[in-house]
């Protein structure tokens, strides 16, 4: 049997689809089993398919190309539904698909009582197929493709339970804002495709704007203003998708979706692929040191702002959501300082212990009937002893604990963010020409390490404290829970076992080296600058500072301080009160764009609408009508004597002109 | 343009004519038998649609010009000849006309209840008025089945119209009129001026127009068209003409009779006077843009569906107006398959509307809520019509907005074609009045945060963060804010950073149809369900799901090849954007009608390659 590697691709992504469709269209009649099995069947399979391609890839072979078919052509602009298959992508797929099996899988056990059982599998094989289509798509256009469709299954599987109308607000804030993120990735696609003649593929964009490109100078535009608006709005489109300041505030809403829908798009998949487009079109972004050092900034400051909140919440996914906005935040970091390899490291190593996070809440919140307040959990760990190891497995890789992955890719990130320091490029015109503040750029780049350190600290406090509130202490909800469990079954524990494993060995897998093809250029743009102090130092800082996070954690909610936190919060009650309600940032954007929006709209059509256009213009026309036939009428109505008055005026005017 | 003849079989003018046949066997059975009437209205119909399969099918993609083309002698004594042909342009609206038709016909069978007969005759009239006007060659011809649609679109709207169908009717007409009006007097000038012998076309093309004569006659077609569309501000009519109308009227309204202005501008006024429209076209795309954010934040503000649904065509049409402006190849291609999108998933929307209207007899948000339980195919219809209409990547509307787009950024032959006013003292005013709205809006602001914030500590950061911004601009950076607005302004009279802009603004829709759209799907779908009479509500009977299925199918077949569509009209719109080109740089520069000369001829080679 010859089959052809490069189709393999089209099984990958259209299996999916197909399971979507069986299961959207006759799911109901088919019965759960059949649902079970062409649900996780064809994501299974997609996964196998993608080892394979990832093997003969591996064995030295050339990345390759699958084409479905000619999708747009118009003018210059020619769009093929093409897929692409090269070391990053073969990543992304293999962590998209597997970590998707298995929360296919645990999802089994998860949503086994649910009547809308069918609809939820369709939904998840529709965002398989979607975020397949986001990594594999071998130009933006199919990219968009996916970005939108997962943009759709996150709102249809956030409002899935759509009878609570909190729960389809929150699908419904989550499409809006992804949206805006949308509207920048879209103009930052339609600048691009002017200068780059129509094309969208990435090997022709990468061709476009190779260093040969620049050496020659034929770069297709050398005006660093124009390549700082595209990146800097293609950034707007990462902000969306991935969560970051400002657009984060639909992430932690998205929690009201069912648990495994958190674990797979809201932490594993869909929220990393504003990381995945920028590693995509590195050689962009990479011409522009202003969009690389705002896409920095704005990556430590979300590490940090959501770590600072996720302190102080008290729901086990509300935690975990903060907590992923923030590990986004550092692969933002990352990818700031052009170490695009270690940010996919980490969105790989995060996909594995934050899936595994978000299945362990998942497996506790169905233990303690819906319960999500972890002040009412505690002990847990006599309970659901699987669930409590692989939770604490999770909680110490991301915590940073050396041996675990988490702990080797944050430290690649904070690495490469203390020992760069940026430089322009020679081949660019234009208004912000930075050589002379690469110095300042290096110092730049030394606090934003500090703020990830920072950052760090909170990280391994508030998951340490989640894990000792709820696995620790007494228990302190209600008895009916405690007595009866929803103790989960195989289906929901091998998965916990499998990520709980990856979470460890995850961290040995060499993602810089094999990504090396596809990023041979950052050095040249990007001074190495390892003699900083804090490069040197970073490795004791860091493993420092994670302890101190889980000692603190233990000392204030196990050991002898445990009424510490209570005592803060009282004290300091105005600090807790701004933290605790997100620093007021959802009231501010209500408040400053939603509600001028709705008044806007009412103004545009009680006033300009109904007032001006409908009162004035259109009834006024036949009012000047109306009112020049009454003036005519005065002139011509008929009495004898008005006449002769108008003769006599009339007469003398005449004469007086006359004379 | 060029004329060419196709068989012996008048095929068109059969396709055209059938519907009109099918009213008078109408008017001949007796009014007693509704369901006789219905079946032979659905006939009729299907027939045409079937007929012009044939059309698609026998259309030849390679060529530019006029094809199966049908032409009579008609009123000899003014020249006036009944000519009929499409091109890629018009084939499109022909296939959207003819395909829409028996679904609304079968659509209509429960919607109305009196006056079948009567009914069926407007309609099948109406569509062959749409396919005549869609079709007809000869400027006579056009503007006898322009009028010919509005007589039945009248009488469907008055008669079987809701509550104020009067004041709907009567501002439809008189809107309409107005602009027709104005088109005849223009058509006529254009015959005296070509020596009074000939309607056609083709021969009108080569009348010889001084500039001031393109720019009035362009105003004359122009406001024709752009009532019809509606451009923003001609779209008050719109409202009210949809709500009041019945469902199958609304369908047809926003299906097709809005695709006749549009047309209209491509077919007519665009090609006839290239330089008016080169002149123009600053203001006609800066009116689109407006119109595109203006209708999609006035849906927003609506709380009937229907009438948000008539409000968000104000927008998509503000798309489609923004791409026949900016000529270039994508746009002018996109603008016209989003004519076909737009009338495929609005005319869907308004069917949608119709069917729950007949459930519960109101189109109020506030009297739905939680229909995703009760109604769950519906719902899910509701929803893939919906994501078609706020541009889902794999449903049509993503193809049509985004090629629009993408020659909105691209610039196309424009730069060669448009001219930029010297603005004058416009430019200062405008940046002063830009510098104030901006700190205004921001007042307004601190005031709205400060009565709708709740929390008091939020309350009054917010507030006084807003004021700092405003002492800010006003004193600190109150120059340089100035000074950056004032280049920004100044920078919008090059072309290519005019459609920048407006091309961003334009695309803000994406984010403004998102929330329109899904907030009345929200609102409409999901949540409890309130009110009791929504608990029994039925899901799709058999013959609604035969209506809705071609629409579903038609907006995933056109979003996922796309090709299948824009191959058709290719050579029409190249050489449409060409002759443009070549027309107004010959007049504007005749140094550069040479090499204008050249481009054409190389375009006629690479279009009119023999098959």
């Amino acid at each position: 049997m010859s089959l052809q590697v490069e189709s393999l691709l089209g099984i990958i992504v259209f299996l999916p689809l197909l399971g979507a469709v069986i299961n959207g269209l006759a799911g109901k009649k088919l019965g759960k089993g059949v649902v079970t099995f062409v649900g996780c069947a064809t994501v299974g399979v997609a996964f196998v398919a993608a080892l394979f391609a990832w093997l003969h890839l591996k064995s030295g072979q050339q990345p390759f190309h699958w084409l479905a078919w000619n999708w747009i052509d118009a003018g210059s602009l020619h769009v093929n539904l093409e897929y692409y298959f090269d070391h990053l992508s073969a990543l992304m797929t293999l962590v998209v698909t597997g970590v998707g099996f298995l929360i296919h899988v645990f999802s089994v056990g998860y949503m086994g009582e649910d009547k809308s059982y069918y609809r939820y599998f369709a939904y998840l094989n529709l965002f398989m197929f979607s975020m397949l289509n986001l990594v594999l798509g071998s130009n933006m256009v199919v990219m968009f493709l996916g970005w939108e469709g997962v943009g759709l299954c996150s709102y249809l599987l956030i409002g899935f339970w759509f009878d609570d109308d909190l729960k389809a607000q929150a699908g419904q804030k989550a499409f809006i804002v992804n949206r805006i993120g949308d509207f920048g990735f879209l103009i930052g696609m339609f600048l691009l495709l002017f200068y780059a003649d129509g094309t969208v593929d990435y090997l022709q964009l990468q061709s476009l704007f190779s260093d040969q490109a620049r050496e020659v100078g034929t770069l297709p535009l050398r005006d660093s203003l124009t390549i700082t608006a595209i990146c800097l709005c293609l950034f707007v489109g990462a902000c969306g998708k991935s969560a970051q300041i400002p657009l984060y505030v639909w992430l932690p809403d998205a929690m009201a979706g069912p648990t495994p829908v958190s674990a797979l798009i809201h932490a594993a998949t869909m929220v990393t692929a504003g990381v995945y487009m920028i590693t995509r079109l590195n050689f962009l972004f990479m011409l522009s040191p202003i969009a690389m050092a705002t896409i920095a900034t704005v990556g430590a400051l979300t590490a940090i702002f959501a770590a600072t909140i996720g302190i102080v919440q008290r729901d086990i996914k509300k935690v975990l959501a903060y907590s992923t906005v923030s590990q986004l935040g550092y692969m933002f970091l990352g990818v700031g300082v052009g170490a695009f390899g270690a940010s996919v490291f980490h969105l790989m190593t995060h996909a594995f212990f934050k899936a595994l996070l978000f299945l362990g809440s998942g497996a506790v919140i169905h233990a303690m009937h819906g319960e999500q307040d972890i002040f009412k959990m505690g002990n847990l760990r006599k309970l659901l002893p699987i669930t409590h190891i692989t939770f604490l497995i999770g909680t110490i890789a991301i915590a940073g604990v050396p041996g675990f992955a988490g702990f080797f890719s944050k430290e690649a990130i904070l690495h490469g963010s203390a020992g760069l320091g940026l430089t322009t490029d020679v081949a660019l015109t234009g208004p912000w020409g930075l050589s002379e503040y690469a110095g300042v750029f290096a110092g730049w780049f030394q606090v934003l390490t500090v703020v990830g350190l920072v950052a760090a600290l909170c990280t391994a406090f508030y998951m340490f404290r989640l894990y000792f509130v709820t696995f620790w202490t007494d228990y302190r909800g209600d008895r009916h829970s405690w007595d009866h469990p929803h103790k989960p079954g195989f289906a929901m524990e091998i998965p916990l076992m499998v990520l709980a494993v990856l979470s460890i060995v995850g961290g040995y897998f060499p993602v810089s080296d094999w990504l090396a093809p596809i990023l041979s250029r950052p050095a040249q743009l990007l001074v190495e600058n390892h003699d900083s102090a804090l490069s040197h130092m970073l490795m004791p800082i860091s493993i420092t500072v994670a302890c101190i996070g889980i000692v603190a954690a233990w000392f204030l909610y196990v050991g002898p301080g445990r009424r510490l936190p209570s005592l803060f919060a009282s004290r300091l009650s105005w600090l807790h009160t701004v933290v605790f309600n997100k620093y007021f940032v959802d009231e501010l954007y209500h408040g400053m764009i939603v509600r001028p929006v709705q008044v806007v709209a009412q103004a545009l059509f009680l006033v300009v609408d109904r007032v001006v256009i409908d009162g004035i213009g259109v009834r006024g026309a036949p009012w000047v009508v109306a009112m020049t036939g009454r003036m005519i009428r005065f002139v011509q109505n008929g009495e004898v004597q008005r006449y002769a008055v108008a003769m006599v005026v009339g007469l003398a005017v005449l004469v007086y002109f006359l004379k | 343009m060029v004329i060419e003849h196709y068989g012996s079989f008048p095929l068109l003018t059969l396709v055209t004519l059938l519907p009109l046949v099918g009213a008078v066997v109408l008017s001949l059975i007796p009014k007693a038998q509704p369901s006789l009437i219905r079946a032979v209205a659905l006939l009729v119909t299907s027939l045409t649609f079937l007929f012009s399969l044939r059309i698609w099918s026998g259309f030849d993609d390679t060529l530019a010009g006029m094809q199966m083309v049908d032409s009579f002698a008609w009123i000899d004594t003014l020249g006036a000849r009944f000519t009929l042909g499409v091109d890629g342009i018009s084939l499109l609206l022909v296939m959207l006309t003819t395909f829409l038709s028996p679904l609304v016909v079968l659509g209509s069978f429960k919607t109305i209840e009196h006056k079948e007969r009567e009914f069926y005759i407007s309609y099948l009239v109406l569509e062959t008025g749409m396919l005549g006007a869609l079709t007809a060659l000869d400027l006579l011809a056009f503007y006898l089945f322009w009028e010919f649609m509005l007589i039945p679109m009248y009488l469907i709207i008055g008669v079987w119209g809701g509550k104020e169908r009067v004041y709907a009717t009567v501002k439809f007409f008189i809107y309409t009129m107005v602009g027709s009006l104005l088109m005849l007097v223009a058509i006529i000038y254009l015959y005296l001026q070509a020596g009074a012998t000939t309607f056609a076309l083709a021969d009108i093309l080569t009348v010889e127009l001084s500039h001031t004569q393109q720019l009035w006659l362009f105003v004359a077609f122009g406001l024709a068209f752009a009532i019809k569309v509606p451009l923003f501000p001609f779209h008050t009519w719109l409202p009210d003409a949809h709500v009041q109308a019945p469902t199958p009227g609304s369908v047809i309204l926003a299906g097709v009779l809005l695709k006749l202005g549009t047309y209209g501008l491509v077919r007519f006024a665009i090609p006839l006077f290239p330089d008016a429209a080169g002149t123009l076209a600053i203001p006609i795309i800066s009116l689109s843009v407006v119109g595109i954010v203006y209708g999609a934040l006035v849906a927003y503000a609506q709380q009937d569906v229907k009438k948000l649904v008539a409000y968000s065509s104000v927008s998509h049409l503000g798309f489609v107006m923004l791409g026949l402006m900016v000529l270039s190849q994508e746009a002018v291609e996109g603008s016209i398959l989003q004519m076909v999108n737009h009338g495929i998933s609005t005319g869907a929307l308004f069917l949608l509307v119709g069917m729950i209207y007949e459930r519960r007899h109101t189109r109020m948000i506030e009297d739905f809520g939680g229909l995703a339980k009760v109604l769950p195919v519906f719902t899910t219809m509701f929803l893939i019509v919906t994501m078609s209409s706020i541009g889902l990547p794999g449903t049509n509307g993503f193809i049509g907005e985004f090629l629009i787009l993408v020659g909105t950024f691209s610039e196309g032959l424009g730069s060669a074609i448009v001219s930029i006013p010297d603005p004058g003292p416009t430019q200062q005013i405008v940046a002063v009045a830009i510098y104030v709205l901006i700190l205004a809006a921001i007042i307004a602001l601190a005031f709205v945060a400060f009565r709708d914030i709740e929390h008091r500590v939020g309350k009054i950061v917010v507030s006084a963060f807003l004021g700092v911004v405003v002492l800010l601009l006003l004193f600190v950076w109150g120059d340089a804010t100035y000074s950056t607005i004032q280049r920004g302004v100044n920078s919008l009279r090059s072309w290519r950073n005019f459609l920048v802009f407006m091309g961003t603004v334009a695309t803000s829709g994406v984010i403004l149809g998102a929330v329109y759209m899904l907030s009345m799907f929200r609102r409409v779908m999901f949540g409890p369900v309130r009110h009791i009479k929504n608990q029994g509500l039925k899901d799709l009977s058999g013959r609604e799901w035969a209506v809705l299925l071609p629409l579903i199918v038609a907006i995933f077949v056109i979003g996922v090849f796309p090709n299948l569509f824009l191959s058709k009209m290719r050579a029409s719109v190249s050489a449409f954007i060409e002759s443009n080109y070549v027309e107004v740089t010959a007049r504007r520069a005749p140094e550069s009608l040479e090499r204008a000369k050249i481009a054409k001829q190389q375009l006629d080679e690479i279009v009119a390659t023999p098959q």
